[in-house]
């Protein structure tokens, strides 16, 4: 899939200015930068939920999961109608179970609530619900930003084994570029709407090109000692 | 924030956990039944409804009985409200006339909710020009007097009780259609609605599924009160000559025939009067406690209960500034989040409190402010804060001894107004500063926690200022005073990481410069390793461990802190092995068992750690730890 020259505007303001990126099958393309960077506007565009300019090829069908596991579910629904909302009637009944069972929650849970469930439960269905879409790709926007560190773990290990299962194709992105050094295989560093460096994971982070990534390095909270 | 009976901050996160929250919602649903109004609005409502059902079958014949002997008299012993110019008695009519009123009122609600829900979802529907239109059309409606609409509408459909009915119905529309287009506006925006549109789900699905089971809570709230409403519009009509005819009758309509001998007898009109009033209160009151029992948080604060403290042994401790004996929060219904903690902090030292959601560390702190929302029970052995006992602090000396820095900043600031005036009140309410000298102090302060040209910033309303600025201007109102702890209660979480950066620089600063002491609570174990000087890990209310933050990397003992530092992925990471989790979840507040609460999810855990729970205990310099597995 390739993004080309896209632009996202809200009135006179440029929140994605001219970005082009590659996304190749199977690849996941870590997405970084600070809060108005524009790394949201820019996967909410290639999700088709908000209307740019430029182009967008060879994603047929984008499904994206949201920050905010307690905002995303809706609250009357149980978790099967959640998860099947995406399928054909006559193949829900077997397509749900598997679903759940590819992000790694009991089928009894389809019966449930989302208040009944923990915010990494909750994010996990979210997951199944954008997996029943059979994306060619997957955004996931700061997906484990509302999660504890020890559920974090738990949910980026997921990501990762569903790339290697499913040979799925992600936008992964996060302010916290240690979460996505470890998800990504190319990283693209966001600043003011514009791409300031994109390279290989290891590179980026190993040897940052742009002064703006080094800031970025800098700022990630790390144990003394 | 400071801390201060008049303005106590709400935006606290994860600071109730479940069970209470649950408990507390049912606690002032209760008490909002037990209100006066929502008593008297229940009354009278039963009473209609009654009046509905039996007056006709009671009085129904009384009310048709003619007696030429007794054309239009006044109050006697046999007709209390007198009677008509065909002799009927108007008491026993007024009493019949209660269900067809009432059920021309529902009548004319039911047409007016469905019509306005209609009108009102079509917009999420129809294409952007439809939606526009209807859009527009709504918008004229609720501008146009709503008597004149029903009139209007009841002319043209013909006069009578059906012509009324459609006129109130019409009427009450555009009220409804504003209701549901604004309510459907928000839920249209969630995420699970964008989710269900990239799934390919049709619109008028979306509406179905999503949409209206969202909003259907506040509109039919909307209806009891519009009920009453339209029983008023409808004796309206009548009264104008434009609703029922004879031989029918409602109570408009008595009230249009006993108005001409309002002078000769006042009590003909009185009758009908007092129950269309009575029956509008009714509605409108039940309307009123439907919607107060809904609210989230109807209850209000009240003092939260200390009962039987548990006496500390020992001196109090003279130096520290904060020391906390025996803490333990706990909510009806066995939820306890909060059991036994203590903990000591002396003048400067920066501690970290960290642990998952639900672990009990934001109640931690709102327990020290004095800020458990109710039904919450908070006791302590000893809670003394800069060598004083908090429970005999005033407002005042608490509001400038101790500074609260909370999660999302909008929340401790006032939307609608201005930064400095927001900061001086501070000062003029705890210090009895002069306005102008605390304007003066509030720039200072602004300029203090960086914010780039402080008078221009003071000037400026919160939504002017970008996240962390809001931030340190809340952090610039925690130092108004002179404050000897700041507590602050993740206050970078929803802040990125650069901003979080300068924000606990700026947080080390403040400590160095004013010797207060700071407790920093985070979920988040690598900043709260790289800001403290001492960790605080809290596991199921009680605390697990604690150590210098400087051996958290190398030296952390208990299984679940070691697992929060494994689970967190730094940049030296191996990227080809999955990340180390903690399996299973923490318990509930409500269901800690007697063991260690982390066995369950602990590798190392025996049939001790079950059955007998570890105590806090001493091992090694400035730590302590509890854990069997460690210590013995």
């Amino acid at each position: 899939m390739r993004i080309e020259g896209l632009s996202v505007r809200y009135g006179g303001f440029t929140a994605v200015d001219d970005v082009t990126l590659d996304i190749p099958d199977g690849h996941v393309l870590g997405l970084v930068g600070e809060s108005g960077s524009g790394k949201s506007s820019l996967a909410r565009a290639v999700s088709g939920l908000v209307p740019y300019t430029g182009r967008i090829t060879g994603a047929p069908r984008v499904q994206m999961v949201f920050q905010d596991p307690y905002a995303s579910l809706d609250p009357r629904m149980t978790v099967g109608e959640t998860v099947g909302e995406g399928i054909v009637k006559r193949r829900r009944a077997t397509e749900v179970p598997r679903l759940l069972g590819l992000v790694q929650l009991p089928a009894e849970l389809a019966g449930r609530y989302p208040r009944e469930l923990s915010g990494g439960q909750r994010q996990r269905v979210a997951i199944a619900r954008a997996l029943g879409g059979e994306p060619a790709l997957l955004v996931a926007d700061e997906i484990t930003g509302s999660l504890d560190v020890s559920v974090q773990g738990a949910v980026l290990n997921l990501m990762r084994e569903l790339r290697d299962e499913l040979g799925l194709s992600m936008l992964f992105i996060s302010h916290n570029l240690a979460v996505v050094r470890y998800v990504a295989d190319t990283i693209a560093v966001m600043h003011r709407g514009r791409v300031v460096e994109h390279g290989p994971a290891e590179q980026v982070v190993g040897e940052p090109a742009h002064d703006y990534t080094r800031a970025l390095l800098a700022a990630v909270p790390r144990l003394r000692g | 924030m400071r801390v201060d009976d008049n303005a106590r901050p709400t935006g606290q996160s994860e600071a109730v956990p479940d069970e209470g929250g649950q408990a507390r919602k049912a606690a002032s649903r209760g008490v909002v039944w037990r209100s006066p109004s929502a008593l008297i609005g229940g009354v009278l409502v039963a009473f209609m409804v009654v009046l509905a059902i039996a007056g006709p079958l009671i009085w129904g014949e009384a009310a048709e009985r003619i007696d030429a002997g007794a054309i239009l008299q006044g109050t006697s012993a046999e007709h209390p409200l007198g009677t008509d110019n065909l002799g009927r008695d108007l008491l026993a009519r007024v009493l019949v006339a209660g269900r067809y009123s009432l059920a021309l009122a529902l009548a004319a609600t039911l047409i007016g909710a469905v019509l306005g829900t209609v009108l009102g979802a079509l917009p999420s529907v129809l294409p952007r020009r439809g939606a526009r239109l209807v859009t527009g059309l709504v918008n004229a409606l609720v501008a146009f007097p709503g008597l004149l609409l029903a009139m209007f509408t009841a002319v043209i459909a013909g006069l009578g009780a059906r012509g009324a009915v459609l006129g109130i119905g019409v009427a009450i529309a555009p009220g409804f259609a504003r209701l549901t287009q604004t309510l459907a506006a928000s839920v249209a925006g969630a995420d699970y609605v964008a989710a269900a549109r990239m799934l390919g789900v049709p619109r008028r699905r979306i509406l179905a599924r999503h949409i209206l089971p969202n909003i259907a809570e506040p509109l039919i709230l909307t209806l009891a009160q519009s009920l009453g409403g339209a029983l008023l519009g409808l004796a309206g009509m009548s009264f104008l000559g434009l609703g029922v005819q004879p031989p029918d009758f409602d109570w408009g309509r008595l009230l249009f025939d006993g108005f001409a001998r309002i002078y000769v007898h006042p009590e003909v009109a009185l009758g009908p009067a007092a129950l269309v009033a009575l029956a509008g209160i009714g509605f409108n009151l039940l309307g009123d406690t439907l919607a107060r029992a809904a609210a989230r948080s109807s209850a209000g604060r009240q003092e939260s209960a200390r009962t039987e403290p548990p006496r500390a042994e020992g001196e109090p401790d003279p130096d520290a500034v904060l020391e906390v004996r025996d803490l333990t929060v706990s909510f009806p219904g066995d939820s306890t989040p909060v059991r036994g903690l203590s903990l000591t902090m002396a003048p400067g030292e920066i501690v970290g409190l960290v642990g998952e959601s639900g672990s009990g560390k934001s109640l931690t702190a709102a327990a020290i402010g004095g800020l458990v929302p109710y039904p919450g029970t908070v006791t302590y052995g000893r809670l003394r804060l800069g060598g004083a006992d908090i429970a005999g602090m005033s407002g005042k000396e608490l509001g400038t001894a101790l500074a609260m820095v909370f999660q999302d900043p909008m929340a401790s600031l006032n939307p609608a107004l201005r930064v400095g005036g927001q900061l001086s009140e501070v000062a003029v309410v705890h210090q009895g500063m002069s306005r102008a000298d605390a304007r003066r102090r509030a720039v200072d302060r602004l300029g203090h926690v960086h914010l780039p040209d402080p008078a221009k910033q003071a000037g400026q309303h919160p939504h002017e200022l970008s996240g962390g600025m809001r931030q340190r201007a809340v952090i610039a109102m925690g130092l108004m005073g002179e404050p000897r702890l700041i507590i602050a209660d993740e206050p970078t979480t929803a802040l990125d990481v650069t901003v979080q950066r300068q924000i606990l620089k700026l947080l080390r600063e403040v400590v160095e410069e004013t010797g207060a002491a700071l407790l920093f609570i985070s979920h988040d174990i690598a900043v709260v390793g790289e800001l403290c000087d001492r960790v605080v890990v809290m596991y199921a209310g009680r605390v697990v461990e604690e150590l210098p933050a400087d051996r958290l990397a190398a030296g952390a003992a208990h299984p679940y802190t070691r697992a929060l530092i494994a689970s967190l992925p730094d940049l030296d990471t191996d990227r080809s092995r999955p990340l180390a989790g903690i399996p299973g979840t923490q318990p509930a507040p409500a269901q800690v068992g007697v063991g260690c609460a982390f066995a369950a999810r602990c590798a190392l855990a025996t049939e001790r750690c079950r059955t007998e729970r570890p105590e806090l205990v001493v091992h090694g310099p400035h730590r302590r730890v509890a854990c069997w597995e460690v210590t013995s």
